[in-house]
């Protein structure tokens, strides 16, 4: 059982215990206090800036297992789709891929995550808190974000991706995903290691899950402010393709 | 494969014991499908523009190769908020300043830029930097 429902959901019958379940679920409510003290040993302490401390364990592009359609969108997509050149922002896996540091902030009823790169903010809403179900028009690069508190880990379940060509796989050879995306991350603490895993399933283009694996440590530095990204600059280097290895003949 | 591209002289090496770590160092984009990594070329010219942006910033140097014809060179670096960490800013380089470079060029014939080189003001001092080797810089995170 995670840790919300534990304190939401109420699964005693006693007289003793009804009262004892209604103290609980007032106190999911009330900023700190029972809360805090009743699941103190259950809710790990998350919320620093944390920079990567190894090199991210992902699926080779070549393993990845696609479907036809998957390798049919796989041979499709060429570099100049690639939504970065338009400065369009990373979505996960892969934001957490790249040498930036994130930080994660823990509230009462959501998780706020936010990274060094592409001066992304992610909303998780934690489930028990009577958050607003997904609509369609949450659709987005980043997608809709719940969690929950499970065995001392952090638990991210995202949905409502917008189809993004470069959201399994985003190096060459790109693999996008589609408005199927759904992802499963799992934040795991071990004293000053924080373990990420993401599990991305996708039916429409993979025939099983792929998990991406990132190693992170606490820095005690504040995260940097964001750059401006140019997209007058950053298709500068698509001029650079030789025109042998361009798929479509144009850039 | 040798490209005559500099201020006053143009060297180009073959690449064998001498690899600028440039694939890993962008983390925006990969370098692999647009620089040739077998190969390096030696630039010297005048900074005519500094941009200090996302997802990269980009030096645009004139350099003049062995006929006398001037060239825009577009040196690209690692991401602007990674070189910020080290010290660079928008006041990194100054229009009119000579600087070298030395890097991999362009697969694409007829295009001039580099990736993430290594890179020297006028007095020969090297430029620390996000994701270059051979002495230059600050091995990528």
């Amino acid at each position: 059982m995670d840790y919300t429902g534990k304190i939401a959901t109420p699964r005693r019958t006693s007289e003793v215990g009804g009262v004892v379940t209604l103290l609980l679920t007032l106190a999911a409510y009330l900023p700190g206090g029972l809360q805090a003290q009743e699941g103190a040993s259950k809710l790990p302490d998350l919320s620093s800036v944390w920079q990567r401390s190894a090199r991210p364990v992902t699926p080779a592009p070549e393993e990845l297992p696609l479907n036809a359609r998957g390798i049919g969108m796989r041979d499709a997509i060429d570099e100049a789709q690639h939504p970065m050149y338009d400065c369009v922002p990373a979505a996960i896996p892969h934001i957490l891929g790249d040498p930036y540091n994130f930080s994660i902030e823990q509230q009462q009823d959501r998780v706020i995550i936010r990274y060094e790169k592409d001066e992304i903010a992610r909303t998780v809403w934690l489930e028990g808190h009577g958050h607003p179900a997904a609509l369609s028009s949450d659709f987005s690069v980043q997608g809709f974000s719940t969690g929950r508190y499970e065995d001392g880990d952090l638990v991210v379940e995202t949905t409502h991706f917008t189809f993004d060509p470069s959201g399994i796989e985003d190096k060459p050879p790109m693999v996008p995903s589609s408005t199927s995306k759904r992802t499963v991350e799992r934040y795991s603490r071990d004293g000053d290691q924080l373990s990420v895993e993401v599990t991305v399933e996708d039916p429409r283009f993979l025939t099983e899950s792929v998990l991406f694996s990132f190693q992170f440590a606490p820095t005690e530095t504040p995260l940097e402010a964001w750059i401006p990204c140019d997209p007058g600059q950053a298709r500068n280097a698509l001029r650079y393709m030789p025109e042998s290895e361009l798929k479509y003949g144009i850039r | 494969m040798k490209r005559n591209v500099s201020m006053f002289l143009a060297v180009a090496t073959a690449a064998a014991g001498f690899q600028l770590l440039a694939a890993s160092a962008g983390a925006h984009h990969s370098a692999a499908p647009f620089y040739d990594e077998t190969t390096t070329v030696e630039i010297r010219g005048v900074v005519t523009r500094w941009s200090f942006v996302n997802p990269h910033p980009f030096l645009y140097v004139d350099a003049v190769d062995e006929q006398g014809e001037t060239h825009e060179w577009i040196i690209e670096f690692a991401g602007a908020v990674r070189m910020r960490k080290i010290g660079w800013s928008p006041e990194t380089f100054t229009p009119g300043e000579i600087v070298s470079a030395i890097g991999h060029p362009p697969k694409a014939e007829g295009q001039y830029g580099m990736f993430s080189p290594k890179i020297m003001r006028e007095d020969g001092t090297v430029i620390p930097i996000v994701g270059s080797v051979g002495g230059a810089g600050v091995a990528p995170r």
